[in-house]
């Protein structure tokens, strides 16, 4: 036990120095009003920290670590509005672990891992999660298999030299592996609300595809995928959640009104107190959800579900509530508030609603009770 | 801000409820709350008064008054002074209109001076101990012997359930029959087969009698069926407006009287050298709770002005009753916290206040139905 919060406090302290240093407000702003659709350099940086390989084992190259560790790291991303896509790569990977398909697995976790390649999942988006793409046709080829349509809305797509899709295949649901780089490929930037995690179109014509996961195994390897991003935007969520409340907190205690520091006006202070109380609670909650995630239970689904709804909208709230405390200041485009206000907002709508989670979460609890009382 | 929807009679009739509450009424409400039951003699004295059975034709005996304004402003002023022990809303707005619109020229004679001068108090009972928010799972049956109903079964948590003389019930008419299996008989005190249980121990309104009813092959004569036969379903969704608006207007009372008296306790109150009403926070929650009551309060009189012009539709009685009952929660849960340990003592009226608030979310159709009539309204 103590090795590993050692070692998470090692981590922690590490990439904060590294962001602190090379992801600042500057940083960010230049990179997020700029052509630049993610940070190369950063993102090589990471990698050699290990980051893209903290949940792949060492056989595949890489740390073993587990979630647990990589959501500790998510969030310290999520402080620094780290424009990387850790949380597409790692949801992908999750998707090639859980596949089993060792062919697969061999071909891309090693470059996934080394931060040689970063991914992303093109899947249908729905307010209860993620789904088919609807307009995406796979038919079988010659070795294989070929994808033509379009996914209207992918996160990380323009980073992505992987793409993990989800298309109906001979009316069944299928997870395919599509090489991001080869010709009939297209990815068109989408205007999007946070541009440290930018959106795009993808669009496909009779590209070469893998099938990772076919009928049966869909809905095992699509929930791995889709279990590890909510539990990364979550995290990133908490991170995002931290650092507002810090720069408020701050603010509170500099500047000044009716001659003292707005902090000690209640209406200042309680706000204050509220955003620590949502937050801590939303770290705890998250890393309950990741150690759900490394040792499973049939408690996974819920936990993962009630910890990205909470995170998630106490991020929404906080930098929120970051821009109130601010005042005039807060709402100017130069102040990093809105940033943060616009990460923590598209982060809420990404994969699933959190009312929707929580609605899933609760349909699973009633569906287990049924379950125990049909036994007794 | 000033109320438009009273004029000059209204004001007149406020002073003298206000006046008959606080010398017939408040003196002995701790008594009453004490003994679970207010005196019967309160009936006779505020008939006398004017306070109830102001809107039965003069004829009956009654003050012949028809302006739903009248009932509200004694609603309002049982709801600021706490005095919920006289079910006198339950006589004038609840009661009276079934036996106004349904009673026929017989019942009328029969019923509505006793009615009218207080010696007689009624009740109905809808809710069994299976059956709430859903009253077609109703099961107390009524079976046609000759020139009599055969009543079975069992009624609960009923309003002046241990005074009443008279009981309209709503019973099973038809063993089939989906809404229109229903019909309203008027069960009497000395009708064989008809007992009362225990007035039941609740967490607020201690003043009144809250009872169970039994009905073991009561005989009720065809002659006590109120309104028409299959139509009991129908009665009772006709006087749902009144119904509702008579909670929220005292939910809106209720709420504004003890908020009145809390900015009061926070003012003198004094903790960190300063009295507490100055804390910002203390400051911003009396704010928002005085600038939402104000805000029912216009919706509400603008209810009363439309169900006095026979406008007000279900629908926005439902929106009235949640809203304005939800908010009161609120307003007693915040002005507690403000009076602090002494919140929590049964001698501040802010203990008292937030008891018996609890109930307004629940009786006369819970948030949640209030909500499925607004929700379905919208077609949705």
């Amino acid at each position: 036990m103590t090795t590993t919060v050692g070692i998470e406090k090692d981590l922690r302290e590490a990439l904060g120095r590294l962001l602190a240093e090379r992801c600042d407000h500057e940083h960010v702003a230049a990179l997020a009003d700029g052509p630049q659709e993610w940070d190369r350099d950063l993102w090589a940086e990471l990698a050699a920290m290990g980051l893209p390989g903290l949940v792949v084992p060492p056989e595949h190259g890489g740390e073993g670590m587990g979630f647990a560790l990589a959501a500790a790291a998510q969030e310290e991303l999520g402080r620094r509005l780290a424009p990387v896509p850790a949380m597409s790569t790692t949801a992908v990977q999750a998707a090639l672990l859980a596949s089993g398909d060792s062919a697969e697995a061999a071909r891309w976790l090693p470059r996934l891992t080394s931060g040689e390649v970063t991914a992303a999942v093109a899947a249908g988006r729905t307010v209860d999660g993620w789904a088919m793409a609807d307009d995406v046709r796979a038919t079988r080829a010659p070795g294989g298999w070929r994808l033509s349509g379009r996914v209207p809305v992918v996160a990380d797509a323009a980073a992505a030299g992987l793409l993990l899709v989800a298309a109906g295949a001979d009316g069944d649901p299928a997870l395919f592996l599509v090489d991001a780089t080869v010709k009939g490929v297209r990815i068109d930037r989408l205007d999007a609300l946070d541009p440290t995690r930018p959106l795009a179109g993808v669009r496909m014509d009779g590209v070469p595809a893998g099938r990772l996961a076919g009928h049966e195994e869909f809905t095992e390897v699509f929930q791995a995928a889709e279990r590890a991003a909510l539990v990364l935007l979550a995290a990133d969520a908490v991170g995002v959640a931290a650092q507002a409340m810090d720069m408020a907190v701050e603010y509170a205690g500099t500047r000044r009104q009716f001659g003292r520091a707005i902090g000690s006006f209640q209406a200042i202070s309680h706000r204050c107190a509220d955003m620590l109380v949502a937050v801590e609670s939303s770290r705890a909650l998250v890393a309950a959800a990741a150690a759900s995630l490394d040792d499973p239970s049939e408690d996974t689904a819920v936990a993962v579900d009630l910890a990205a709804a909470h995170a998630l909208e106490t991020a929404v709230r906080v930098t929120g509530g970051c821009v109130q405390v601010h005042g005039g200041m807060g709402f100017t485009w130069e102040h990093p508030a809105h940033r943060y206000l616009r990460r923590a907002k598209a982060a809420e709508s990404l994969v699933a609603l959190p009312d929707r989670l929580r609605d899933r979460a609760a349909a699973a609890l009633v569906a287990r009770l049924d379950h125990d009382n049909e036994d007794n | 801000m000033e109320r438009e929807v009273f004029d000059a009679d209204h004001r007149q009739f406020r002073e003298a409820v206000r006046e008959f509450i606080a010398r017939e009424i408040t003196p002995h409400h701790e008594r009453w709350e004490k003994a679970g039951i207010c005196d019967r003699s309160v009936y006779t004295e505020a008939a006398k008064q004017g306070v109830i059975g102001f809107n039965v034709p003069e004829e009956f005996g009654g003050g012949g008054v028809h302006d739903f304004r009248f009932n509200a402003v004694v609603a309002e002023e049982l709801a600021a002074a706490r005095a919920h022990g006289p079910g006198f809303n339950l006589h004038n707005n609840i009661v009276a209109p079934y036996l106004l619109n349904l009673a026929n020229d017989e019942q009328k004679a029969r019923w509505l001076p006793g009615f009218a001068s207080g010696e007689e108090v009624w009740a109905i009972a809808m809710t069994e101990p299976g059956t709430g928010s859903d009253l077609k799972g109703i099961a107390t049956t009524a079976v046609r012997d000759g020139d009599e109903w055969v009543v079975n079964g069992a009624k609960t948590f009923i309003s002046n359930g241990i005074h009443s003389d008279r009981v309209i019930v709503v019973a099973r008419t038809d063993p089939g029959g989906g809404s229109r299996a229903f019909s309203l008989l008027v069960v009497e005190r000395d009708m064989p087969g008809f007992t009362r249980g225990r007035n039941l121990d609740k967490l607020g309104l201690h003043a009144q009698d809250t009872a169970e009813l039994f009905f073991e092959n009561v005989r009720v004569p065809v002659a006590n069926l109120l309104g028409k036969e299959g139509h009991g379903f129908y009665h009772l969704m006709a006087n749902l407006p009144e119904e509702r608006m008579s909670i929220a207007v005292s939910a809106v009372a209720a709420s504004r009287s003890i908020l009145d008296e809390t900015v009061e306790y926070t003012k003198t109150r004094t903790a960190f050298g300063q009295p507490i009403g100055s804390f910002q926070n203390s400051r911003f929650t009396l704010a928002e709770l005085d600038t939402e009551v104000d805000i029912a309060q216009v919706y509400i009189d603008r209810c009363l002005v439309a169900l006095v012009a026979g406008k007000l539709s279900h629908v926005e009685a439902a929106k009235a009753k949640w809203w304005t009952t939800e908010l009161q929660q609120k307003v007693v849960d915040r002005c507690l916290q403000l009076h602090g340990g002494y919140g929590f003592m049964m001698e501040y009226p802010v203990a008292k206040a937030y008891a018996d608030a609890r109930i307004q979310t629940i009786f006369g159709g819970t948030t949640e139905i209030m909500k499925e009539i607004v929700g379905r309204a919208l077609g949705v």
